[in-house]
């Protein structure tokens, strides 16, 4: 068995879908929630990868973010996350279609925000990739491995390759991946304050 | 030669304004730095390092308060333009001024004083030295919404 065939999530449901059945659709939920997890808002948006959607693709993402939690901390972290995700699908899709959800969930009383992109990529790339993610997702210490893979590319020149570092270090959020053929899936994800609550004054 | 060479400049979403004022050199940069600010913003970097040099200044302050995004690549060419001080190649240092109203320009500034701390420093426009532990700040986790339990 292809040792990338199937990539296990720890992020169990959240990472069940494949692009086929999401390619060219605009959902307002998703088609497989957890039987005890409670969608409030879900978000799927499907596209041409270009360069020219990124900004307002993450800018859609802080502005539900910065409108539905009341959080500006929060916000900012998931601008920037969706963001770099957005850019790393648009820059490795090797298909005119990669898909970025936003999901509101709660689950036992944690409420969760959760962000997942996917994409199709070249073999070669996700050989490369997934050496990186699997380091990323199991680091215990994500401004360690951020500051070194600095100094790592500090001479380097072309693309920094520090996004998806730089979201678990600098963003604090929870990172995972699967990979499933040549389709990457990944989420990263943070529990946010109680929506409803927030809009108190 | 004490007159600045390096002019105002705009790239899409970026806008790049100069200042020398009392001796310093002042960049503020306003807008987005997204993937179409990468390479004019390293170019732009690559030309005040030349200007520093022209004009035998040791400190540039960066000012990002009007800043809403800096992508990774372009966080990169920072990464470029400090290089040399991290190496001892040039004597400069950089201020980053940051507005603590937006969180994340403080958090993401926080591993270019990491990565240089003597030559990289970052204060709050309002006024707040750089006495705040990026590191402690960085590592701080989205507050956790679990409710407490009632008694």
């Amino acid at each position: 068995m292809d040792a990338r065939n199937e990539t296990s999530s720890g992020l169990g449901d959240l990472c069940r879908c494949g692009m086929d059945e999401r390619e060219g659709r605009m959902s307002t939920r998703p088609s497989q929630p957890a039987s005890d997890k409670k969608i409030s808002l879900f978000i799927c948006l499907s596209f041409c990868p270009s360069e020219d959607l990124v900004s307002a693709i993450s800018q859609l993402v802080s502005d539900f973010c910065r409108i539905g939690l009341r959080d500006l901390d929060i916000s900012s972290r998931f601008h920037m996350a969706a963001h770099e995700l957005a850019e790393n699908i648009t820059k490795y899709s090797t298909t005119s279609r990669v898909s970025l959800e936003v999901e509101l969930s709660e689950r036992g009383g944690v409420h969760m925000l959760s962000v997942r992109t996917r994409n199709v990529a070249s073999p070669e790339r996700l050989v490369e990739v997934e050496r990186r993610l699997h380091e990323l997702k199991f680091t215990k210490d994500p401004v360690e491995l951020y500051d070194r893979m600095i100094e790592e590319s500090a001479p380097l020149e072309g693309v920094s390759g520090l996004g998806l570092a730089r979201i678990r270090a600098e963003g604090g959020l929870e990172f995972d991946y699967s990979i499933n053929g040549n389709e990457l899936t990944m989420v990263v994800q943070a529990p946010v304050p109680n929506p409803i609550q927030s809009k108190t004054p | 030669m004490t007159e600045l060479t390096l002019q105002r400049a705009v790239h899409d979403k970026l806008s790049i304004v100069p200042l020398l004022e009392a001796g310093t050199l002042r960049v503020q940069l306003l807008g987005m730095c997204d993937s179409f600010a990468v390479k004019p913003l390293g170019a732009y970097l690559d030309r005040v390092a030349g200007e520093l040099v022209r004009l035998g200044l040791t400190c540039v302050a960066i000012d990002v308060t009007k800043l809403t995004l800096l992508n990774s690549s372009s966080l990169k060419q920072f990464i470029t333009f400090i290089r040399p001080m991290k190496l001892g190649e040039s004597p400069c240092k950089v201020e980053f001024v940051v507005d603590d109203a937006n969180p994340w320009q403080r958090r993401c500034i926080a591993a270019l004083v990491r990565m240089c701390p003597s030559a990289v420093s970052v204060r709050d426009v309002n006024g707040e030295g750089p006495g705040q532990n990026p590191t402690r700040q960085l590592r701080r986790v989205v507050p956790d919404p679990v409710p407490k339990r009632q008694p």
